[in-house]
């Protein structure tokens, strides 16, 4: 909070710099408590690693909700939790109000958080604070990423971080360019840019103004915005390959194909249901609202360059069922991205091929799968298992939220199931239905749906596993 | 005789009655032909009602009222504004320190030479003019690379935007001291459990 603290005082928001005081101030004391109270010098097991990570979610979600609430800007609590919650998971839904008359400060806070939770708490603590521990991987792992770019988790964390300022540098100036272009002044056009980068690259999808990318009506914005998208969707391994010379992975890398497969789907879907409605007028506006819509979706940004409710009022259903579908699979693994991630859908359709041959080939023939990313590997039946059980999960969460919603609010099924996605997808894109007005019940659902997207469930179904232990006194 | 002559002048109250009432609806008649801010303002659409229903206001002419929010960007001889008209753009959050909702407005583009008569914009701390513009609205205008927007030749300023600098803090400053003095508290005891780890 150090940093939107010394530009509110820059810019002489007393009020907000109050906030964001109360708030480290907050989060020494809770830091403080728990490190004279709960320190152990035990190494930490495999189970209580994932627990860690877990509760840290929820504890950074609360801490970073207080310079929020006090902001005047949250009817509740709970409203402020959920954005920091939508914040740190780069999901991008909100319920603040009268966003457009928010200071400065606590707007970048927003951002900020996005900047934070899409590389990671964990991997800032490991990044900043840690030298060197047997206890890292465990954190690490509990955050949602599945490999190690370096051979050492902390190097690894490390090179996430020195990746993003580099990229945070070379896109906010892009973005500040197009903003200029676009007719924003000098120094609110940078605030911007570099707000916009970080909600982007982290695939968040926050924005400075309450109209999101709509603001700028700039086709140039426009497409920086989806260069940033596209840079947050790949993942860290394809990154380092590209960054230590082997620019070959881009071509061979089975995610980053599958994403131009995928991409190309439920784009095509998109603009064959627009274009049947006569929705959009030409192709530029096609590419404008269809396409940018997809990428967004696709990539779990949730930049908007239409109206929310035009999902509803005139996207018609297949186009609608696109942007879900896009929203649903998410971009890489280890990546920023939210949802079920390019290589589970590949693994997931190579090994419903795998089983046809099976039943096709005779029994005897020996059948081996493999796929490239950063080396070839082979598809066993372990890796297909971890892949299908995770894949389910999203799929489960998704359809158990839109019941849920459904239950407890006047919405469509569409509309829950829009909105749910792009809340356990960590997406972020609404057509309306998350709105400061909502039932309490659907807030939590949101808030429960982004935390376990975002920590892929693992470390959450640890947590609940830990806690019944802990009720029956294991 | 006087009974004509009664009834002569009862006719003349009558007369003089109907031709005031001819002359009023006239004048009601001309004013509500007559174009204008204060004419437009009553029949002003909302930001909710176009997006809830494009086909029905698609390519028609249409007012619409809002607070100037965040900057002019200009295109040339044109420029694009952003107006919202939710609760927040008569009663600033700030001012009354009332939550009405989130905040909706619209696109609107038009003539650089209308939007320069905005002289203060909404922001942290300031409420934005409050405008009135009419023009033509598109669901999806292929000029404008298809954008929901509202394409304005007239712009009139209705009220002018004021800094908002009010505050209520409240006992923040209380809660701060308390917080720092725990923290020193803490900060204190770490200290001593560390030294007495290393010693």
């Amino acid at each position: 909070m150090s940093i939107p603290l010394v530009m509110s005082l820059a810019l002489k928001e007393w009020v907000p710099a109050l906030d964001l005081f109360i708030g480290m101030l907050s989060c020494f004391v809770f830091g403080a408590v728990t490190r004279l109270t709960c320190r152990t010098d035990e190494t930490a097991s495999w189970l209580v690693g994932m627990v860690t990570v877990a509760l840290a979610w929820l504890a950074a979600m609360v801490m970073g909700a207080i310079p929020l609430m006090l902001s005047g800007h949250f009817g509740s609590f709970l409203d402020a939790c959920f954005d920091t919650m939508s914040g740190l998971a780069t999901t991008g839904l909100t319920l603040i109000q009268d966003l457009d008359h928010l200071a400065y400060g606590t707007n970048f806070w927003r951002h900020l958080l996005m900047f934070l939770g899409g590389q990671g708490i964990v991997v800032v603590v490991l990044t900043f604070f840690v030298s060197g521990s047997s206890r890292a991987v465990e954190l690490y792992l509990g955050e949602g990423r599945d490999e190690r770019i370096l051979p050492n988790v902390v190097s690894t964390a490390r090179f996430i971080w020195v990746v993003s300022l580099v990229y945070l540098v070379i896109g906010s100036l892009v973005l500040w360019v197009t903003a200029l272009q676009a007719g924003m002044p000098p120094a609110k056009g940078l605030f911007h840019a570099v707000s916009i980068f970080m909600a982007g690259y982290d695939t968040g999808g926050f924005t400075p103004m309450s109209q999101s990318i709509i603001f700028y009506h700039s086709l140039w914005f426009e497409c920086a915005t989806m260069l940033v998208m596209f840079l947050g969707m790949i993942n860290f391994a394809v990154h380092y390959a590209a960054w230590t010379g082997n620019r070959r992975e881009l071509a061979k890398n089975v995610e980053i194909r599958t994403l131009g497969v995928t991409i190309l789907l439920t784009t095509s879907l998109a603009v064959i249901g627009l274009a049947h409605l006569g929705v959009l007028p030409d192709a530029v506006a096609l590419f404008r609202k269809g396409f940018y819509q997809i990428i967004s979706g696709h990539s779990g940004t949730g930049f908007q360059t239409i109206y929310g409710r035009q999902f509803i009022t005139q996207w018609g259903s297949l186009a609608l069922f696109a942007t879900i579908i896009a929203m649903g699979l998410g971009g890489s693994a280890s990546s920023t991205s939210g949802g079920i991630k390019a290589i589970r859908v590949h693994i997931s359709a190579r090994s419903i091929w795998l089983e046809a041959k099976r039943l096709i080939l005779p029994p005897s023939s020996v059948i081996s799968e493999k796929y490239h990313h950063i080396r070839e590997r082979t598809i066993t039946h372990d890796l297909v298992r971890g892949v299908l059980i995770v894949t389910g999960c999203y799929i489960i969460a998704y359809l158990a939220g839109a019941l849920v919603i459904t239950m407890f609010s006047d919405y469509s099924l569409t509309q829950a199931l829009f909105e749910s996605t792009s809340a356990c997808g960590n997406v972020g894109l609404s057509c309306g239905l998350t709105n400061p007005a909502m039932p309490s019940t659907v807030k939590v659902v949101f808030i429960i749906q982004m935390w376990a997207g975002r920590l892929e469930f693992i470390s959450v179904f640890m947590l609940i596993g830990f806690l019944v232990a802990l009720a029956r006194g294991k | 005789m006087p009974g004509t002559r009664s009834s002569t002048g009862t006719g003349r109250a009558v007369a003089a009655a109907a031709a005031l009432l001819m002359t009023g609806c006239c004048l009601l008649l001309a004013w509500s032909l007559l174009p204008g801010p204060a004419r437009a303002a009553g029949r002003t659409v909302s930001s909710t009602e176009l997006i809830e229903h494009p086909d029905k206001y698609n390519g028609r002419r249409v007012a619409y009222e809002g607070e100037a929010i965040g900057e002019i960007l200009r295109r040339g001889d044109n420029a694009w504004l952003t107006l919202n008209d939710d609760p927040y753009r008569h009663r600033p959050r700030r001012e009354y320190q009332e939550l009405k909702g989130g905040n909706s407005g619209i696109g609107v583009y038009g003539p650089y030479a209308e939007a320069s008569r905005i002289t203060r914009l909404g922001s942290y701390d300031s409420l934005g003019d409050l405008v009135l513009v009419e023009g033509t609205f598109f669901k999806a205008n292929p000029e404008q690379g298809g954008d929901l927007m509202i394409e304005f030749d007239t712009l009139t300023v209705l009220r002018k935007g004021h800094a908002v600098n009010r505050n209520h803090i409240g006992a923040k400053p209380v809660v701060a001291a308390a917080l720092l003095l725990a923290s020193a508290a803490l900060a204190w005891m770490w200290w001593r459990s560390r030294k007495r780890l290393v010693g």
